[in-house]
């Protein structure tokens, strides 16, 4: 039960800020139908990870100022599967936020995926949240103890959103049948494979770090 | 509990002190009196000279600050955890050095200060952002988490900036071929062979010294602060 209120919680704002920014950077961006089609997969994602840092700095904080945080690191639980725990939780939200925005940003920039097309984005948005999610549960845990720990979220996360971004978007634009990007050759496979190796470094990274941040708060 | 051996730093930082003068007034004088102007870029490629330098220097930086931090983590001794601080610091500069540096070649050569294509200039980047933002987590946290809190970061930064240099390599890519990596050896006039191999010697040097310097400051100022301390308890 308290999971699902946190959840209330956290992901309208998420997602009206997320929906915020699509409209902003769409509204921003030079007018005509096929730059905003290029566009698309890139603001689809920025929006998403911009948007998702909001509940991940929660995820911790919320409960830290309930007191219940130093509850569950009281208790015997393994402090690696705390972060599992978070990780999972932070994870559904930012994937629900991420299939929520995939049609507003195919419909408001003018996208015309098929339906295999569309459904490879909502899985590679999934992949991408994986390792975002995990690196954002370790971050925001070690800005826990911090002071002006909200101000220090982004600036810790955002510099681990760069290598992620462009794959993502690469890999995203070229499901929905966008020519989006720069000169070289598309290559979507070896996008999905920086993607994975995203997910897999940080979730094992935040397994085995997490404790350390725990112990300290 | 976090503990420190102590160490007399004090002869290593006379050593390279006297090293790095020497290496430095070496590499100024075959920088500025001995390397040729090069065929395309004249005068220019003596930007080069302070740019590889510091570049260098600046990766180094940041893998001595994750080998800091995780040495820190297993061993819980705040010499390493000054490693890791006094080497971040120098990274700033070193990595805001080659940023500048590299673009005002760049635009002086080619006519752009910035490519979005070119995974060096990228990774250089994310480390510059990298490295502030562990300088600024570290100025807002105190005492014993201050440590093992930074060196989760300064850890997880590192596969980030790795990955990053993997997608610009994968999707963009532009930087002028290195000279010195090339498999049938250094494409270059052995004077800029020489100039380069000494301004690299020199700023690694230099970087030592100030890293010693850097972590004798630290000690220095957390005896300080724990007679101070001392003091007022009493």
């Amino acid at each position: 039960v308290r999971t699902e209120l946190r959840a209330r919680e956290i992901l309208p704002p998420t997602l009206v800020f997320a929906l915020l920014a699509v409209v902003l950077l769409g509204q921003a961006a030079p007018g005509t139908a096929s730059d905003l089609l290029r566009l698309a997969p890139g603001v689809l994602w920025v929006a998403l990870l911009l948007g998702s840092t909001l509940g991940l700095s929660r995820t911790l904080a919320g409960e830290a100022e309930g007191g219940g945080l130093a509850g569950t690191l009281a208790s015997p639980a393994d402090r690696g599967a705390i972060f599992v725990g978070k990780w999972l939780a932070s994870w559904g939200h930012a994937v629900l936020v991420g299939w929520l925005l995939l049609p507003v940003v195919v419909a408001l920039y003018r996208l015309n995926p098929s339906l295999s097309g569309f459904l490879a984005a909502a899985a590679i948005v999934a992949l991408g949240c994986a390792g975002w999610t995990a690196a954002g549960v370790l971050v925001s845990g070690a800005a826990l103890t911090a002071r002006a720990r909200e101000m220090l979220v982004p600036v810790l996360l955002y510099p681990l959103a760069l290598p992620l971004v462009l794959p993502a978007a690469r890999a995203t634009g070229a499901v929905l049948g966008v020519e989006a990007g720069f000169g070289a050759a598309p290559s979507t496979s070896g996008a999905l494979l920086l993607i994975g190796a995203y997910a897999l470094i940080y979730v094992v990274l935040g397994f085995l770090l997490f404790p350390f941040v725990a112990d300290a708060a | 509990m976090i503990q420190e051996k102590k160490m007399n730093l004090r002869p290593l930082a006379r050593w390279l002190a006297a090293l790095s003068l020497i290496l430095i007034a070496c590499s100024m004088y075959v920088v500025f009196f001995r390397s040729p102007e090069e065929r395309v870029m004249g005068e220019r490629i003596r930007i080069l000279y302070v740019h590889v330098g510091a570049a260098w220097v600046a990766y180094l930086s940041y893998g001595v600050t994750a080998f800091g931090a995780a040495m820190f983590l297993a061993r819980r001794d705040r010499f390493w955890d000054r490693v890791a601080a006094a080497s971040a610091e120098w990274g700033v500069v070193l990595t805001t050095i080659t940023l500048l540096s590299g673009s005002l070649w760049a635009r002086s050569v080619n006519g752009w200060w910035w490519r979005w294509d070119d995974p060096r200039l990228n990774l250089t980047l994310i480390l510059w952002f990298l490295y502030v933002g562990y300088l600024i987590l570290r100025r807002a946290l105190d005492g014993e988490a201050r440590a093992a809190v930074s060196a989760v970061v300064a850890i997880a930064g590192l596969p980030a900036a790795v990955l990053n240099h993997f997608a610009t390599l994968l999707f963009r890519t532009y930087h002028p071929e290195s000279i010195m990596g090339r498999p049938d050896g250094p494409a270059a006039d052995d004077t800029f062979v020489w100039a380069l191999v000494l301004s690299l010697a020199a700023y690694s040097a230099l970087y030592g010294w100030l890293l010693v310097e850097r972590l004798r400051l630290s000690q220095v100022r957390d005896l300080v602060a724990s007679v101070r301390a001392g003091v007022v308890s009493d």
